[in-house]
């Protein structure tokens, strides 16, 4: 997610009382997977964009779970 | 939501027609280690996670471990013979403790009226909440385990009544994940098939009692008259017979726990230890900690019991008077020291140690006597004063008695690195053994 500011080796803050809502950073299972992205709802259609331009979008075929919302990044250097 | 009878059939005439005169909400979470362990860790979600395995024996086991036939205080041994792939875990109480204030403060939401009775249990005042939440009592309770489920990814049972004797009676109806309303007109149903011995606070030898008068159910119990009650039971059972009958007696305590009757701190160690200075620096250890805690809560002990356990599990206890009353232990180390001699025995193998101090008074430096050297213990005061500073500061027992040294000797469980919790050994940047956010942590790797 280094295009959303988050580095490997960050910590991240999770709300999972938070409704996600389109454009959120939400920490997500994919089809059996975990993976951090932007939420993107259309309609009834969930996508999951990654902040790198150079990778695809995702679209769950079986079922998505969301853990919750990212609201911080903390990264600490010493 | 209602037991599978009905009012025609069973039960008789109802014990109130009253419905709510109070509104008195019981909450206990599921499974409660293990289900933090499943929220922390998804991958164990629909799994058999059993916790304690520090300890040996099963302090909690998740529903799946349940159904197999695993139960509380199982020796691990055992565990797995019945159940294979269970995921046995140390217990990480820091963990636990987190999720537990989270879940209070999701009460508070709802009721400023909350008494935390355990890690996993409380009580919460609902009466006149209902305009509020625009909805019945029952609907409260449902939103209230819906929030918790969602916020924590953890489950709990819920029981609402008229009293907390009763309301205990509903979370423990249908557990988990469930919620049991008990309005007055219903109570003689709920009570009709249930033991009188279940109920809260009723042992096994009251229960013995009743059962020779003919009593068996709990609304055998509910429906003497007040004479038989006051001829054979002492007030505390007065009062649950009153809440039985939906007269709340036990109101619902919302200060946090300021006092204590006494206080105990003991610790086992693994590999078990026969080397007499080691075993004496644990209960040294123990002392320090007892009196952190008592000087905490600005209180001085009168009586200090030292006990060890051997590895065959036999205590070996004995009680000292202490005067002036103190909790600082640099007053305590010399009965401490007359009593493990007392008890020390070589040749044997210990397993743990502990102390505690009791007969505990308030440290208003009332309890002193013409012959106390008071300058010196002012000195004492004004040394641990900075001691308890530099903990807060740099973490626990950053300066400790040299006859604590030695546990050093031992980390904790050295025996088995896995019988430490991954929050204290997965650290982010500034953390230390000590100290950690107070945050739980949630293991994915994304």
């Amino acid at each position: 997610m280094s295009g959303a500011g988050i580095l490997p080796g960050d910590m991240v803050i999770v709300d999972k009382g938070q409704t996600p809502k389109s454009g959120d950073i939400v920490i997500a299972e994919v089809d059996g997977q975990w993976t951090m992205k932007y939420l993107r709802k259309r309609g009834e259609a969930v996508t999951l964009i990654p902040a790198n331009p150079n990778y695809k979008p995702i679209k769950p075929k079986i079922d998505l779970k969301i853990a919750g919302v990212v609201t911080a990044v903390v990264r600490k250097l010493k | 939501m209602t037991p599978e009878t009905t009012h025609e059939t069973t039960g008789g005439q109802p014990l109130t027609i009253r419905s709510w005169p109070q509104a008195i909400l019981h909450i206990d979470a599921d499974a409660f280690f293990a289900s933090c362990e499943q929220a922390i860790h998804p991958e164990l979600k629909g799994r058999p996670v059993i916790t304690g395995k520090e300890r040996g024996i099963v302090a909690a086991a998740s529903y799946e471990a349940k159904a197999r036939g695993v139960k509380r205080g199982m020796r691990l041994f055992e565990v797995r013979q019945v159940c294979r792939d269970a995921v046995i875990l140390p217990s990480d109480y820091e963990t636990y403790s987190l999720f537990s204030i989270r879940m209070f403060e999701i009460l508070r939401r709802f009721s400023p009226e909350v008494e935390e009775y355990s890690i996993d249990e409380a009580f919460v005042d609902l009466t006149g909440l209902r305009r509020t939440f625009h909805g019945s009592y029952g609907s409260i309770a449902d939103k209230i385990r819906r929030t918790i489920e969602r916020e924590l990814g953890i489950t709990a049972s819920v029981g609402v009544s008229l009293s907390k004797v009763l309301a205990k009676i509903g979370s423990k109806h249908n557990k988990p994940n469930g919620t049991t309303i008990i309005p007055g007109r219903d109570i003689h149903l709920y009570l009709e098939r249930l033991a009188v011995g279940s109920v809260w606070g009723i042992g096994a030898n009251t229960a013995a009692l009743l059962n020779k008068h003919g009593i068996y159910t709990a609304l055998q119990f509910a429906r003497k008259d007040e004479a038989f009650i006051k001829r054979y039971l002492s007030k505390p059972y007065q009062a649950i017979w009153r809440e039985l009958n939906g007269r709340s007696v036990f109101g619902v305590i919302t200060e946090t726990k300021s006092t204590y009757q006494s206080i105990s701190k003991a610790k086992t160690f693994t590999p078990p230890s026969a080397d007499e200075a080691f075993v004496f620096s644990q209960v040294s250890k123990n002392l320090e900690n007892a009196c952190i805690k008592a000087r905490r809560y600005k209180l001085a002990a009168t009586r200090l019991i030292v006990f060890i356990r051997g590895q065959d599990y036999r205590n070996y206890g004995v009680e000292l008077r202490i005067a002036p009353p103190s909790a600082h232990p640099y007053y305590l180390i010399e009965p401490l020291t007359e009593g493990f001699k007392k008890l020390y025995k070589t040749n044997i193998l210990y397993r743990q140690t502990g102390v505690v101090l009791s007969g505990l008074v308030p440290d208003d430096g009332s309890g002193y006597t013409l012959f106390d050297d008071m300058v010196k213990i002012q000195k004492m005061v004004k040394i641990y004063e900075a001691l308890d500073t530099l903990s807060a500061k740099y973490g626990k027992h950053t300066v400790h008695h040299g006859t604590s040294l030695l546990t050093k000797q031992q980390l904790q469980h050295e025996g088995d690195r896995q019988d430490i919790p991954v929050r204290k050994t997965a650290l982010f940047k500034g953390e230390n053994r000590r100290q950690r956010l107070g945050l739980p942590v949630l293991n994915i790797k994304v």
